[in-house]
């Protein structure tokens, strides 16, 4: 008895898996979480006739994002210097500790932020919500502070 | 009686006139002397205590850092210590030296000024794991995650009349060479009042002997005198002026200093263009040394070069400068500043000179051009050649090597294996770091020494293909109804031109290719559809782009420029792909971190500077369509010598009649552009593909860079397409892609599917 209830149940469950597996859309992809994996080789079933250049070979996934940084002490000590020379209120030097940080990892959302502290108290409004802006582009899941930022320099 | 006594009268007046002129005359040449003298002396003490020399700004290369994670390759490191005069070693215990011993790199950074900051000595040592620095730490010093190098001196910039000298103090010179010079060039100087009539007297006699002039009477003094502020002519009149102006300096200044500006003013040597004065700059010209680290038989051959630095040039005259050097030590040993034994040993040793190759000062000018128009927007040439200012640049030695071989090896082999009049090819190559904008190398020409026509920066050639992305960006804004996906003609088209004159483009194949998806005719680089897209779009919108992407130039709107007409130089093209790299943000190409004024004060800093360039979304999809004309389109023979896993974007460019090879890509670190063609803008047999891409893959490489992360701004999203039609497709369906796509536009209509695998097989093999 329990094993036919086992069968019946198995068979529902194959229904409703070959009904998803009919559909020619993937679920949603979330760009992040796919980029890195290679598609698949593009085997040409049996009997086709030889598929152009172009559909032959789909162009990649970007590669996937770098995990911690191989850099991440260098990149957190021009950070943390960064900041002592905002707390000391030398804002050249923040801005150049900044840049400095930039040209080890473009995509580190803190230097963008300094460099926005800085321009904005150098009072070049300008500069200061391009780098902003720019920061919001790589601060993840922590972009409050930059939008707070950017904010107050809108207000000028 | 009377008449005697009138006679005598007048003879008397007549003589007392005569005495009266003559007391006159010599009051009034008293005067004019006075008048001299006190001239003469006003220009001795001005120029002796004002600045003296016209020191030429010095142009230092970007140094070389090391830390966790730096992409850097062993070899790259010798070349960077050698070109810096480290000294490799078993033990590692002074400033100066290095290691390899069993993986481990030990290296002893030296002190030294950058920017105007003193950066302290270090002892570090790291390991390489594969091509990054790993195990980075400080062994003595103060602790640091990041140690930078001596920045290394890559040039100068110098007035007219190309005088170089390294100013050093009397107390950083060894004694022995004040004692050597006094020795053999004037041992009354002590004594003498700044001339020795007994050495004139002597000189005098032997020159009179011999009939001609053999012999000098000069003092140190005099010499100096002669050099710094008068010509070398032998006239009587400029003698006495040497003379006058001689006791005058002696006068006011103390030996010591007079003996102090000799050193850093006598001509030692030439290098090229360039002449070596000074003992400092002298000893790093020969000996590649500091002044104070030279050896006694060292300093007697400096000495000696006095008397004529190229009649006694070591390197094209080693005997003749072998004989002068032993003369030196033979006369400090008369002078018993050398035991005789002590001088014996010395005139056995060789010269010591280092090989005349490595005495040039490496040379970059096409790179030392960009600085130059980069500084003269804020420095007058007068300061640039004058005040001794020290220039920070961007320049990385590894990539500027990297590329100027690249590109003199291959334009050489293209030209065998076509069968090119040898020297027939001309390139250039530029290479920029992503995001920060520096320009870290520049070749203008196939022999990078060469100083002529810089083709990086100056040569004008129209760019072919690499205009189409402008083409595609233009489509892909947000608001113009395109898409990767959508599908563009490759028909035939005709432009008529309002003279009435038709244009044609031509596909490269010559053929047509009907229905397209829009990446593909970019990948493909497919002139029709470019052509006809542009035409739809406008060539006021094209024209528009070109300039968000940073191209400052006036565009021509004729047809014509949608396929490449448009001229710029490789410069141009760096400032426009570099906007492309940089998700859309245009960023001004610098060539200068800083400018320090000699005491060491920062004078001007170069910031990054950001401007609006492009929305990141529309760049974003760019992006993935350049790294397809790298995996499927023209661009993918250079995975044959790049590894697979490295993401790369880039287009290539060919001119009408192939006159001109173009490529640009980039990585996620590293904007390279390369053209190749000929000066006489005749045809080549190159394509952008089979040359420029050539060179550039050459570069790209030997030098260590990171795979494009495109990181998707949040408007887009990836969907599965199908190949053919465009329409929306899934991963196990035949032909299906993935692309980015914009929310706002994307495919909507559903394309047919075939599946690759049994759809079963293939949700449980995902779902396992």
């Amino acid at each position: 008895m329990s094993v036919i209830k086992v069968l019946s149940r198995s068979a529902a469950v194959v229904g409703v898996l070959l009904l998803c597996a009919c559909q020619s859309l993937p679920p949603a992809v979330s760009p992040v979480e796919d980029a890195g994996s290679e598609l698949p080789a593009t085997d040409q079933p049996a009997g086709e006739s030889a598929p152009s250049p172009v559909d032959q070979a789909p162009a990649r996934r970007p590669a996937e994002q770098r995990g911690p940084d191989r850099n991440s002490s260098v990149v957190m000590a021009l950070e943390a210097q960064a900041r002592q020379h905002i707390v000391e209120r030398d804002w050249h030097r923040a801005i150049a500790a900044a840049e400095h940080g930039l040209r080890i990892n473009r995509r580190y959302a803190a230097f963008y932020q300094i460099l926005a502290e800085g321009y904005r108290a150098l009072e070049n409004y300008q500069q200061a919500a391009q780098f902003a802006r720019q920061g919001l582009r790589f601060c993840g899941n922590s972009c409050a502070e930059i939008e707070a930022l950017l904010d107050t320099i809108g207000a000028h | 009686m009377k008449r005697k006594s009138k006679l005598l009268d007048s003879n008397k007046s007549n003589g007392h006139s005569w005495w009266r002129w003559a007391v006159r005359a010599l009051l009034l040449l008293g005067l004019l002397l006075g008048a001299w003298l006190i001239y003469l002396d006003m220009e001795v003490r001005e120029k002796f205590d004002g600045r003296k020399w016209a020191l030429p700004a010095r142009v230092y290369a970007q140094p070389l850092e090391l830390y966790n994670g730096k992409q850097l390759l062993l070899q790259d490191l010798r070349s960077e210590l050698k070109l810096l005069e480290y000294r490799p070693v078993r033990q590692v215990s002074l400033p100066g030296q290095w290691s390899l011993e069993q993986g481990a790199v030990e290296l002893f950074v030296r002190s030294h000024d950058l920017a105007g900051k003193k950066i302290p000595a270090r002892h570090v040592r790291f390991r390489f794991s594969g091509d990054e620095v790993s195990d980075f730490q400080v062994l003595k010093g103060e602790p640091a995650s990041l140690v930078s190098l001596d920045p290394v001196l890559i040039g100068g910039i110098y007035p007219r009349r190309q005088e170089d000298r390294e100013l050093v103090k009397l107390e950083q010179v060894p004694p022995l060479l004040g004692e050597a010079l006094i020795a053999v060039e004037d041992r009354a100087f002590i004594r003498h009042f700044g001339v020795s009539p007994k050495a004139i007297a002597r000189a005098a006699w032997t020159n009179f002997k011999s009939g001609k002039v053999v012999q000098g009477g000069s003092t140190l003094t005099q010499q100096l005198v002669k050099n710094f502020f008068l010509t070398d002519s032998r006239k009587l009149s400029r003698k006495l002026v040497e003379a006058a102006m001689s006791v005058l300096l002696e006068l006011h200044y103390s030996k010591a200093e007079i003996l102090e500006t000799y050193i850093n003013e006598v001509y030692l040597g030439q290098s090229g263009p360039r002449q070596i004065h000074g003992f400092g700059l002298a000893a790093k010209h020969y000996f590649k040394r500091p002044l104070e680290d030279l050896q006694k038989q060292e300093l007697a051959l400096l000495v000696g070069l006095v008397k004529g630095a190229s009649f006694y040039n070591p390197w094209r005259h080693p005997e003749r400068a072998r004989e002068r050097r032993n003369l030196v030590l033979d006369l400090l040993a008369q002078q018993q500043l050398l035991s005789a034994e002590e001088a014996t040993k010395l005139k056995a040793l060789p010269l010591g000179v280092v090989p005349a190759s490595e005495s040039y000062l490496q040379d970059y000018p096409a790179f030392i051009d960009l600085v130059k128009n980069q500084l003269r927007r804020d420095y007058s040439d007068e300061a640039l050649s004058s005040e001794g200012l020290s220039v920070y640049t961007t320049l990385s030695l590894t990539a500027q090597r990297h590329a100027e071989r690249a590109l003199a090896n291959r334009v050489r082999q293209l030209e065998g294996s076509y069968q090119l009049t040898p020297d027939s090819l001309q390139g250039a190559v530029i290479l920029a770091a992503v995001g920060s904008g520096e320009v870290e190398a520049v070749v203008g020409d196939r022999n990078p020494r060469y100083s002529g026509f810089n083709r990086a920066l100056n040569a004008s050639r129209p760019i072919g293909s690499l205009v189409k992305p402008a083409v595609y960006l233009t489509a892909l804004r947000e608001g113009a109804g395109y898409h990767l996906a959508s599908l563009i003609s490759d028909a035939p088209v005709t432009v008529e031109g309002p003279d009435q004159s038709l244009w044609q483009p031509d596909n490269f194949d010559h053929r047509s290719h009907g229905d397209v998806l829009l990446i593909d005719a970019l990948t493909q680089s497919y002139n029709q559809a470019t052509a006809r897209l542009g035409m739809m779009l406008g060539l006021d919108r094209v024209a528009h782009t070109l300039q968000q992407l940073g191209v400052d130039k006036p565009v021509p709107k004729v047809p014509a420029m949608l396929l490449g007409s448009l001229e710029l130089t490789p410069m141009d093209v760096a400032m426009m792909y570099h906007t492309l790299a940089n998700d859309g943000v245009l960023v001004n190409l610098r060539a200068i971190r800083s400018v320090v004024d000699a005491s060491g004060q920062q004078l001007s800093r170069y910031p990054l500077a950001l401007n609006d360039g492009m929305a990141a979304g529309t760049i974003n999809l760019m992006q993935y369509a350049l790294q397809s004309v790298m995996r499927e389109g023209t661009g993918k023979s250079i995975y044959r010598k790049l590894p697979d896993s490295l993401a790369l974007a880039g287009k290539t460019g060919t001119s009408n009649e192939q006159r001109d090879s173009w490529f640009a890509g980039f990585s996620g670190r590293h904007l390279g552009v390369v053209w190749l063609g000929r000066d006489d803008n005749g045809s080549t047999p190159l394509t952008g593909a089979t040359g420029a891409l050539q060179v550039w893959g050459d570069v790209f490489e030997q030098m260590p860079t990171e795979g494009l992360d495109i990181m998707p701004a949040p408007e887009l999203e990836y969907l599965w397409v199908d190949g053919q039609t465009g329409g929306l497709s899934g991963e196990n369906c035949y032909g299906a892609r993935l692309m980015p796509f914009r929310h706002s536009e994307k495919p909507s209509q559903r394309a047919e599917c075939r599946w690759r695998e049994n759809p079963v097989l293939h949700w449980l093999r995902r779902w396992l």
